[in-house]
């Protein structure tokens, strides 16, 4: 079993308009959290309190088996990089990296210089090493600020957007060096994000945030396929929502739309472990989990697979993939490879069939009235 | 084809101009008006030499005891909020906004009647003395002192200090290491302003120190005194050298600096 490292146990506080509420977290040894919310969802403020930059008014903030809650930031000895980078501009690329050891009086030892030398390899900085920040590019800013966070070896790196403002290409190879850092590094990360394709390459865990409370924790995969609220769907940007209730009928559980009364499952029998038949819910499917296939192979629906009917009114490419927007009892949209559309390209006006595994089909409960015609 | 000027530009660019021209000639007229050779010979006069090196002295020691003050008011005003803040931003900046002899009075009440004793008890002596003189030029440059420091700590983002807290500094090694070398070129520029501010304190000082010559005679009460007297040439030299410092101060700093004065 994982050790944990950190523990967040009820964290509130708040700071202007910004709140954390009751935030219970526990990240273990070599976990890589990702942290998405809304703006202004207290991303940023979960990270200063973890650092010990904001004092909280209530909760604990568990370490390595310690009481941190009281502990100033310098005795925390975490590693902190915002999105900017921001570099001291009075100092050089240097004397930035060894600003941690240099506040310790151990700038000029043996070991400090093999760290600055080998984090300068592994950031590919080595050129930069005497030049000021100022004239640096984005990437090159940011990889020096992730060296100067990483000098002294912290368990614990945390990282606010440290991405977000730069190009895709620069991105991509932060990204790459991210985890080679949590890899190799063995350092647990804790790292605001509002890009989804980052989250999910990067994070072992995922943590949604939402007005200063934790909507949902765990692996990305999980939350992405599985979101716990009709908020998280909507954020973790599941194309299909459907409201409507769930029916039982014939020993089976079926989710029925508000909008056509069309019976979509036998839905798992999971749903039925979370929560009662008749209480008002969505229907979230992904866009990628639903196939499409012509109308006349309609009778070859592939077991533990339900089906339907829908007609094409629209076709968007985007690059990679082909987005096809349906009408049938109910509105789709559904995400198919260009190589798949190749083999079946449709047009406006046709008619398809649509198809979903049955454990894809992902019910989320509201609050609502009994309904059960067993 | 040239393009027609609109008439707002015309007029801002008028208005400006005679600003400009009018300064121009008013300060020539301060600079030519007297005569070259006298304003020579004035320079070589006890009686300025002086008042020359008494204001630099006090006004030096001003500026540096309104730093002192300057940077904590300054920077808790930039980066703390608390009860009564407005409150105390107003009070801390009311100087600026009172006229110089009014201070003067608050302070010679203070240091007369009020604490007089006390200071004399101690060994000070504030009235009508050089210490006096000090005191009013503090008091009336220390709220631009604040003003341009606490302008100099905003303009550095407060996240650089944050950082610096999580790679092992305290809040003082946090403060000397990262913010006040961040923000020197606004405190420098601050300090050269507070400074050009003393020199030309008069009011304040008159009030708490008097204008007796030879004692607390800076170059201010030297031309208040001067112009009394009727003595006009000895006044012009006086007011060209503090011309020349003043623009020599502005733009000495603003060339080293490369940055524009908040106060």
């Amino acid at each position: 079993m994982k050790q944990t490292l950190l523990e967040v146990q009820d964290l509130s506080l708040r700071v202007g308009s910004f709140t954390l509420q009751e935030v219970s977290v526990q990240v273990h040894k070599g976990d890589y959290v990702v942290v998405v919310g809304p703006t202004g969802s207290g991303k940023t403020l979960l990270l200063e309190a973890i650092a010990g930059l904001i004092p909280l008014q209530e909760g604990r903030i568990i370490y390595d088996g310690r009481d941190i809650t009281e502990e100033s930031p310098e005795s925390r000895h975490f590693g902190f990089a915002y999105q900017d980078s921001l570099l001291y501009p009075h100092l050089t690329v240097r004397e930035n990296i060894l600003f941690s050891a240099a506040v310790r009086g151990q700038a000029d030892s043996p070991l400090i210089r093999q760290r600055l030398a080998e984090l300068a390899e592994a950031m590919a900085i080595q050129p930069l090493l005497e030049r000021r920040p100022g004239p640096l590019s984005g990437g090159e800013r940011q990889r020096v600020s992730l060296a100067r966070a990483l000098l002294l070896r912290p368990s614990l790196l945390l990282l606010d957007e440290p991405l977000s403002a730069l190009d895709p290409q620069t991105r991509a190879g932060l990204q790459k060096l991210l985890r080679k850092i949590h890899r190799d590094d063995e350092v647990t990360l804790i790292h605001v994000t509002h890009d989804f394709s980052e989250a999910i390459h990067l994070g072992t865990k995922m943590l949604l945030l939402k007005d200063g409370r934790v909507l949902q924790y765990g692996a990305p995969k999980e939350l992405f396929s599985q979101p716990n609220s009709e908020f998280a769907a909507r954020f973790l940007r599941v194309d299909n929502i459907l409201s409507g209730i769930v029916q039982r009928k014939s020993r089976y559980s079926w989710f029925c739309t508000e909008k056509s009364s069309r019976l979509y499952g036998p839905l798992p029998e999971k749903v039925l472990e979370d929560w009662k038949v008749g209480i008002r819910g969505v229907l979230a499917v992904r866009a990628a989990h639903i196939r499409m296939f012509p109308e006349m192979n309609a009778g070859e629906v592939r077991e533990g697979e339900c089906s339907w009917p829908v007609m094409v009114i629209g076709v968007t490419f985007h690059g990679s993939y082909v987005e096809v927007a349906c009408e049938g009892d109910d509105p789709w949209v559904i995400h198919i490879s260009l190589a798949e559309w190749r083999s079946f390209p449709v047009a406006r006006g046709e008619r398809v069939w649509l198809a979903c595994m049955l454990r894809d089909l992902h019910v989320i409960p509201c609050p609502a009235v009994i309904h059960d015609d067993r | 084809m040239r393009r027609k000027r609109d008439l707002f530009s015309t007029v801002f660019w008028m208005i400006t101009a005679v600003m400009v021209s009018f300064l121009l000639v008013l300060f020539s007229g301060l600079l030519f008006y007297g005569d070259a050779q006298t304003m020579v010979s004035i320079l070589k006069h006890p009686e300025f030499r002086f008042a020359l090196a008494l204001t630099l002295q006090t006004s030096i020691v001003a500026t540096l005891m309104a730093t002192v003050v300057a940077v904590p008011c300054g920077y808790l005003l930039a980066r703390r909020n608390f009860p009564g803040k407005l409150l105390v931003d107003s009070l801390l900046e009311l100087p600026i906004v009172l006229p110089p002899l009014v201070s003067g009075v608050a302070l010679l009440i203070f240091f007369g009647p009020l604490f007089g004793p006390n200071f004399r008890e101690a060994g000070i002596e504030v009235v009508f003395t050089h210490v006096g003189v000090v005191v009013a030029q503090w008091f009336v440059a220390v709220p631009f002192a604040i003003r341009s420091f606490r302008h100099a700590f905003e303009s550095v983002d407060p996240r650089l200090e944050k950082v610096a807290r999580t790679l092992g500094c305290t809040p003082l090694q946090s403060f000397w290491r990262v913010l006040l070398p961040i923000a020197r070129r606004g405190i420098l520029g601050g300090m050269t302003m507070t400074w050009a501010r003393t020199l030309g304190e008069f009011g304040a000082t008159a009030m708490l120190a008097g204008v007796t010559r030879f004692k607390t005679e800076t170059l201010p009460v030297a031309i208040y005194l001067s112009m009394t007297n009727g003595d006009l040439a000895f006044s012009l030299s006086i007011a060209a050298l503090l011309l020349f410092m003043a623009l020599s101060i502005l733009t000495a700093f603003k060339m080293l600096t490369q940055t524009e004065v908040q106060l």
